[in-house]
Order: structure tokens, then sequence, then C-alpha cells
């Protein structure tokens, strides 16, 4: 550090831009240094004693199917020329068209769920009117399990993507909607004022204010969001979606093939993560002050 | 700022009362009956005792309370809400954390819709008055405590206010911060003959600044005195004088302490 603020004249630099580098973005470059050996040690003591229990038989394998069994599926899954085994499953190959059907649901339902959620969220939390017109529906709505949605999203819409992207953008909504309105709820009375004061209108206030202070809990409505955009689309898979990640993992069920059922939910798992991992990064970038404020990262 | 003679009245309170309910149901009356007004260009201090209704006040004239009853004026108009003709000075910097420094203070020229080079032009002056020229792209918690209240002065006056009110801007502050932060808040308003209203605690710092001090007393609130303080700029807190104003303030405002 030292050695990097003294410049080629010998002098010290109190350049403040490079402080601000410092200070602003949370650099994390990749290095073998920085990986954590902890973060991997239970994961991996897991597979381990899995392997053990297929290797001297403490359950019968079509309880506890061996890790290689469920990379062979997984292979087969997503190209069946891998491994030839000769008699093509059901999933054979499905795997492209399966990860892009479940992650269209997902994704689309979530983005549709979780915009409506933000307006409707800060229109309620901000107007007292928009919360008078709307939110005794949604609090009486929202102590239903949403998953009691599903026979009703079938029979309504029918078999295929409406059902489920219904019950997505639904359980979407009902998980971000409470945070927005809390987020836009507890925005400082004093940056409100200090707003006003500087010569701000509401709509101002509310776009360059009230927004801006309300996105930590916005993010935190949307992390939660995307967790159960994944768990509804699941659903409707398995029951109203004849493809998919969902379908794939409720067939298992009805072959008794667990190897295509942990396969499944490791790839479910995998998106779901890889999901969750986007939001944080995009909150970590547009959350640079809240979280230096708390001192801590996201 | 704006124009008209001095002495003239910027600010006019005729009768004002406030009364709050706590949350045990007792009433509390805050302000009872404030007729007082405050000069152009003229630096006017409020002091008196923990609870005699000062930030009340304050929070009135800049329009984020209403009073129960009675008649706030500002050159002559009543006043209803929070104006950017009245600039607020808060205890807290109440900076706005995502926004750097620079746009913290832009933000008010940016919302008002306000000329761009008048607004850059004032904004750094200001900001090279206090020295921070060189923190313009930093976020507000990336400064210390003192440096984001000089930030969060200049984002007011960059702001262009004919009124300022301040409610104890530098109470939180360390002795020297706070007595470099007085000396630069009497240059910065000083050149441009603010009008200023200023809330505190500290004697020493309403004396410091004063062309006009207004003592209040509690329970209820009331204006007790009004003293102009005649004294030589710069002031010098050693000066005889300044210690005889020191000992009638003191006597002024002690009994109300002790009567709480
Ligand atoms: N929101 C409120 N609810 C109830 N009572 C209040 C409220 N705000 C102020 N008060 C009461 O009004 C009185 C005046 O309060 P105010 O904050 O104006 O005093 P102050 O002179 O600014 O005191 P300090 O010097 O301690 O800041 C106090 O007795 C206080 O208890
Ligand atoms: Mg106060």
């Amino acid at each position: 550090m030292l050695q990097q603020s003294v410049d080629n004249t010998g002098t010290v630099a109190a350049n403040p831009a490079d402080d601000t580098d410092d200070l602003v973005a949370p650099q994390r470059s990749f290095s073998w240094r920085t990986i954590d050996p902890l973060k991997f040690a239970l994961p991996f003591a897991i597979l381990i004693a899995w392997g053990a229990a297929c290797l001297y038989r403490w359950l019968p394998p079509i309880l506890l199917p061996s890790p290689l069994d469920v990379v062979d599926a997984l292979l087969e899954w997503i190209n069946p020329s891998w491994i030839s085994t000769g008699h093509p499953s059901y999933y054979s190959g499905t795997w492209v068209a399966d990860a892009l059907g479940s992650s269209f649901r997902a994704v689309v339902g979530f983005a549709v769920g979780s915009a409506l959620a933000v307006a409707i969220g800060v229109a309620v939390g901000w107007s007292s009117t928009m919360e008078r017109a709307i939110d005794p529906t949604v609090q009486i709505l929202r102590p239903m399990p949403r998953t009691a949605l599903l026979p009703f999203a079938i029979i309504f819409f029918g078999l295929g993507n409406l059902p489920a992207l219904f019950l997505v953008v639904y359980g979407v909504f009902m998980q971000v909607y409470l945070q927005v309105v809390i987020g836009v709820k507890l925005v400082s009375r004093d940056w409100r004022r200090a707003a006003a004061m500087l010569g701000a209108s509401d709509r101002q206030i509310l776009w360059h204010v009230v927004i801006p202070g309300a996105l930590p809990h916005i993010f935190a409505g949307l992390r939660l969001g995307v967790a159960y955009a994944w768990t509804m689309m699941i659903l409707a898979e398995m029951f109203a979606v004849p493809s998919g990640f969902g379908y794939v993992l409720w067939r298992g069920y009805e072959f008794m093939r667990m190897d295509i059922v942990i396969a499944g939910m490791i790839m479910l798992g995998f998106f779901g993560y890889l999901s969750d991992r986007i939001v944080v990064l995009i909150a970590r970038r547009s959350l640079v002050w809240a979280q230096e404020l708390s001192g801590t990262q996201l | 700022m704006g124009s008209g003679t001095i002495g003239h009245p910027a600010i006019e309170s005729r009768q004002i009362c406030k009364t709050y309910i706590g949350t045990d149901r007792r009433k509390s009356v805050a302000l009872a009956g404030i007729d007082v007004s405050f000069n152009k260009g003229q630096i006017t201090l409020l002091v008196g005792p923990s609870g005699c209704g000062k930030t009340t006040l304050l929070n009135m004239i800049a329009g984020f309370e209403k009073p129960d009853s009675g008649e706030l004026l500002e050159h002559g108009m009543p006043i209803i809400g929070p104006d950017p003709r009245r600039g607020v000075i808060f205890q807290d910097p109440n900076l706005f954390p995502w926004l750097s420094v620079w746009s913290n203070l832009m933000f008010g020229p940016k919302m008002r819709g306000e000329d761009r080079t008048a607004a850059t032009e004032r904004a750094e002056s200001l900001l090279s008055m206090v020295g921070l020229l060189k923190f313009r792209d930093h976020l507000p918690h990336q400064l210390s405590g003192g440096m984001r209240h000089r930030i969060a002065i200049v984002r007011t006056l960059a702001n262009a206010p004919e009124i300022l009110l301040a409610d104890e801007p530098f109470t939180a502050l360390d002795e020297h911060t706070r007595r470099k932060l007085q000396h630069d808040f009497y240059e910065m308003v000083s050149r441009t003959r603010q009008t200023v209203i200023f809330v505190t605690h500290n004697i020493e710092e309403a004396i410091y600044l004063a062309d006009r001090m207004v003592v209040m007393s509690p329970s209820p609130g009331r204006v007790k005195e009004i003293i102009d303080i005649d004294l030589p700029r710069p002031r010098d807190i050693l000066d005889l004088r300044f210690n005889e104003y020191r000992k009638l303030l003191f006597n002024l405002i002690t009994p109300d302490v002790i009567a709480e």
C-alpha cells in the first residue's frame, strides 16, 4: 500500500482517486489462495459417507444408488451417446430441453412476479390510499399456502406453461411484495425531509430517495423470491407440465428411479444456487453504500 | 441572499402553539404562544434548556410540522410546507449514502432544474472553502464524521436558500472540530449575509455566532428574552466582553434547568 502511494518523484502522493477505487469496489479477484478449504469439508464428507454406504451395502441400491450411478444418469440425461446402455429411458437426451423449459418458466415468472411486487409494493408503501385499496386483500391471501393454488391453476389454465407461470408469478409476488412495502415504509424520515427542503417534489422524493433507500429491503425480497420461483416452478412441472426438471423428477418417482431423482435434485440445486448468485452479485454492485454502512458484505 | 433591507423580518411567528400527546396520552405543551420575528441578513441563535421547544419551532419554520394555532410567515406569506428557500442543516449530516459527495451537493439544483453551471460554480467554491474539493467523488461513509458535517452544510448552502435553519449541527462533534466548523460556518454565511436561524445548547457557540439571541424557557415553551450580541468580529472567546455575555446567559438559563 505504502509503495503504491509514493509516486515517481519520490513524494508521497495523496491521490484521493486511489483510495476511492480501494473502497468503492470490494475487488475479489480469483486466486487459488482465496479458496477456503473449510467450505468444501462438509460436502466432501457427505460424498464419502454416501460412497461408503453404497460400497458396504448399508442400504439397498433402490433406495440409495451410488454416486457413480447418479453420474451415469446425469450423463445419459444430458447426452445418451456419452454412455451407451443400449436401452434409452424417458429422460435420455432431454436435458437441454428440460433446462431451457424450466429456466424459462422460473425466470419469466420471477421477472413478472417481482416487477409486479416492486411496482405495487412501492405504491402501497408510499401512498396510504393505495395501501387501503390493495394491502388488505394481499394480507388475506398471504397466509394461504401458495402451493394450495395448484389445483385451481390446472383447472383454470389446463396443462402447459400457463399454470406454471401463473403459480410462479403468484408465489414470487407474495414473497417479494411484503419486503418492498416494509423497505419503502422504513426509509428514514430525515432523508425525505432533507430532499424536501432541497426542493424535491413528492414524485422526485419517491424516485430519488425512497426507492434507492428501500433497495436493501427490495433485494432481500428478490433473493427470497428467486428461491420461491424455483419451488413453484417444480411443483407446477410435477403435475401440470410434460417436460422440465420437475417432470423428470416426478417420472423418476413413478419408475422408482432414485438415480435420476437424485440427478434432478442436483440440477435443481445447481440452478437455484446459480440464480441466487446472480441476484447477490447485482445486489453487491448496487448496494455498495449499504454494505459499507453495515461493515459487512452480502 | 434575497433583496430587501437588513433588519426586515424574514420569518415571523405569531402566537404559535403546539401540544404533543405522548405515548402515555399525557399532553406536553411544547410551545405556548411564541411571538418572535427573525430578521433578514442576521444570524439569530435560538437557545434554551433541553425540552423548551427549539427543535419544534425550527421544524415548523422548515415546514416539516404544522402549528396547532398561530401564524407562521415567511416574508409575509404563510408557511405551508418545506421549501428550498428555507434550507435546513440537521443534527445528523443526513447525507444520501448512495450518492457521492458531489451528487449530494448537486441533488437540490438537479431536483429544482437549476442551471448547471451556476450550481457547479457555487458548489465548487463552497467545497474548496471547507477544503474538501478532492473528496468530491467519495461516498459519504468514506469520510470522517466532521467531514460529513461540513459536506452537509455545503449541500444546504449549495442549494442557495434565502433562509438557513440549523438544529444543533455541531453538537455531536469534538471541541476542536466544532470550533473549526463554527469558524467555517460563519465565513460561509457572512460573505453572502445569509439569514440564519441556528439552534444550540452551547452558550459559547451561541455568543460566537449570534447577531441576536432568542432565549427560550421550558414547560411550557416560551420566549424568555431577546438579546442583541454587540461584539466585534471575529469574536474571541477569551475576550472580557464575551465573558460578560456568557455570565448573562448563564444566569438566564440556569434557573430553568434547575427548575426542571
Ligand atoms: N414527537 C413528539 N411527541 C411527543 N412529544 C414531543 C415530540 N416532539 C417533542 N415533544 C415534546 O415537546 C417538547 C419540546 O421538544 P423539542 O424537541 O422541541 O425540545 P428542544 O428544545 O429541541 O430540546 P433539545 O435541546 O433537547 O433538543 C419536549 O417536552 C418534548 O418532550
Ligand atoms: Mg432539539
